[in-house]
C-alpha cells in the first residue's frame, strides 16, 4: 500500500541490517548509582545537593538509577512515571517489580553462540 | 487525506479498528527472536540486559522493545524519551509509526489512532472510574487481573521490565491491570487546564522540576507528593502499564494520544514553539536532534511540531 511501511522493516535495525542512529554521539551508558544532583539559589548563594545511593536486595548489589527530586522524592529509571517519599519504599516497589514467574534462561548460556535458533513458528 | 483521531468512547469504528489492529501486530512474527534482541542489547547498549526464554516476538513486542530501549539510552538530563523536553516529541514520533503499522496491517491508509480523554473520566467517583465502559469486554477487558474478555484477551506479554535495567522473556501471558490500586483516582480537568495555561514550552534546568507545559504534562509536579497527568495515568492503570515495557497494555497508546491531545491544544494557543532550540539546553533534546527509533527512520523534534502531514484531531477540547 502507497505510503506505508514494509513488515520488513520492523527487524532491520534489531537484526543488525540497518544502523542505530543515537542523538548523541557518545550515549551515556550509564550502569546506576548515578549521582543525582538538585542546585538552588537561596539569599544569593548557590547551594547544591549531591546525593548517591547503594541498594541492595538480599546482600546483592542492585544498579538502580535513582533520581532525587527537589520535595526530596525519589525515582527510579524502571518506574518511570512514579516517585516515593523515601528510597526504602522505593526499594520495596523494586521487589514488587520482581516478583514475578521467571522462566530458565535460555539467552545467556556459556557458549551459546545463538546460531543454531529453534524457532517453533518454522519448525 | 490524513488520519483523524477520535475519542475511543464515542467512535465505534476507530475502537473496533483499534482493537483488531493491534491485536494484529501481536500475532505477527517478522522475523526476529529475543536472542536477536539479546545480541542488539550486547553490541549496542551493555548496561541492559535480557534473560530468560528464547522465543520468537512479534511486531508488537518490538515497539515494547523501542520503547524500553529508548528509556535505556541515558542523557545529561533525563533519558532519550522521557524526562525532559524531548518526551513530546519522542513520543509523537512513537505514535506516527505505531499508527502507520496499524494503518498497514488494517489496510487502510486512513486510520487514525483513538485517544482516551481520561480527565473526563477523572470527574467520576474513584469507584465508578475503573468500572466504565472502557474496562469492559467491548472495549479494552478488564481493570484488574489478567485481560481474559473482548478483544485483548487475545493479546500475549513477551517482554517485561524488571528492576536494575533487567528486561526478562517471560512464558507468554495475558495483559494485568490494577486499576485504582497504586493511585485511586485519575487526573482532573482542573490539572489539564493548569498545563495548558502555562506559556513556555519548556526551559532550564530542562528536568522534572520545572513548572511549564511540557514537564506538567508529563507529569512531574514539583509541588505535589503525587505525580499527574501522563504519569498519573500510567500508575493508575498499574500492572503492565508501571514499568519501562508499558506499551505492553495498549492502552499505553490510548494515554499518549491524548497526551498528544493536549499538547496539540497548547501548540494551538501558544505557537509551535519548542525548546531547547539549535544549540542550546541539554544533548538528545535539542530541536535538531535526531531521536532513538529502531523501527523506521529517526525523525528530529522540529519535524513533528506540525503533524497535520499524518493526522489531526476530531476535537481539541478537554473535556
Amino acid at each position: 500500500m502507497k505510503g506505508l511501511p514494509n513488515k520488513s522493516e520492523v527487524v532491520k535495525v534489531v537484526k543488525g541490517e540497518s544502523p542505530l542512529i543515537l542523538p548523541v554521539r557518545h550515549a551515556h551508558h550509564h550502569s546506576g548509582h548515578k549521582k543525582s544532583v538538585r542546585i538552588d539559589h537561596y539569599k544569593g548563594r548557590e547551594i547544591r545537593v549531591e546525593t548517591s545511593y547503594n541498594f541492595f536486595i538480599d546482600g546483592e548489589d542492585k544498579p538502580l538509577h535513582v533520581n532525587v527530586m527537589d520535595n526530596g522524592r525519589v525515582s527510579c529509571h524502571d518506574l518511570p512515571q512514579y516517585s516515593t517519599k523515601s528510597a526504602l519504599d522505593l526499594l520495596r516497589r523494586i521487589v514488587d517489580l520482581d516478583d514475578i514467574e521467571t522462566v530458565d534462561d535460555e539467552l545467556n548460556r556459556p557458549h551459546d553462540s545463538g546460531h543454531d535458533h529453534h524457532d517453533p513458528l518454522n519448525s | 487525506m490524513t488520519a483523524i483521531r477520535k475519542d475511543i468512547l464515542s467512535d465505534q469504528t476507530a475502537r473496533d479498528q483499534f482493537l483488531r489492529g493491534v491485536v494484529l501486530l501481536d500475532q505477527e512474527f517478522p522475523g526476529a527472536t529475543t536472542q536477536d534482541l539479546h545480541r542488539f542489547l550486547s553490541q549496542n547498549f551493555p548496561h541492559l540486559s535480557l534473560s530468560g526464554a528464547d522465543q520468537p516476538v512479534s511486531t508488537y513486542d518490538i515497539f515494547v522493545f523501542w520503547h524500553y530501549v529508548a528509556m535505556g539510552v541515558m542523557l545529561d538530563v533525563g533519558n532519550a524519551a522521557h524526562n525532559g523536553p524531548i518526551f513530546l516529541p519522542w513520543h509523537r514520533m512513537y505514535l506516527i509509526k505505531f499508527e502507520q503499522h496499524l494503518q498497514r496491517v488494517l489496510q487502510n491508509t486512513d486510520f487514525g489512532l483513538p485517544y482516551w480523554d481520561w480527565a473526563e473520566d477523572g470527574k467520576l467517583s474513584s469507584s465508578a472510574q475503573r468500572t466504565t465502559a472502557l474496562w469492559t469486554e467491548d472495549f479494552l477487558g478488564e481493570s484488574r487481573g489478567n485481560v481474559s474478555s473482548g478483544h485483548l484477551a487475545d493479546m500475549q506479554v513477551r517482554l517485561r521490565g524488571m528492576g536494575g535495567n533487567r528486561l526478562e522473556s517471560i512464558n507468554p501471558r495475558p495483559i494485568q491491570r490494577e486499576a485504582g490500586v497504586n493511585y485511586q483516582r485519575l487526573p482532573r480537568v482542573s490539572e489539564v487546564e493548569i498545563a495548558l495555561n502555562t506559556k513556555v514550552y519548556d526551559q532550564p534546568p530542562w528536568n522534572g522540576t520545572v513548572e511549564e507545559h511540557r514537564n506538567l504534562l508529563e507529569g512531574w509536579w514539583p509541588n505535589r507528593e503525587t505525580t499527574e497527568l501522563h504519569n498519573r495515568v500510567h500508575v493508575w492503570v498499574g500492572g503492565d502499564m508501571f514499568p519501562g515495557t508499558s506499551p505492553n497494555d495498549p492502552v499505553f497508546f490510548l494515554n499518549h494520544c491524548n497526551v498528544d491531545r493536549v499538547w496539540e491544544a497548547w501548540m494551538n494557543s501558544n505557537g509551535r514553539d519548542y525548546r531547547p532550540g539549535v544549540g542550546e539546553g541539554p544533548q538528545g533534546h535539542r530541536i535538531d536532534d535526531l531521536m532513538v527509533s529502531i523501527i523506521g527512520d529517526p525523525l528530529r523534534p522540529q519535524d513533528l511540531l506540525d503533524p497535520s502531514q499524518w493526522y489531526s484531531f476530531d476535537d481539541l477540547v478537554v473535556s
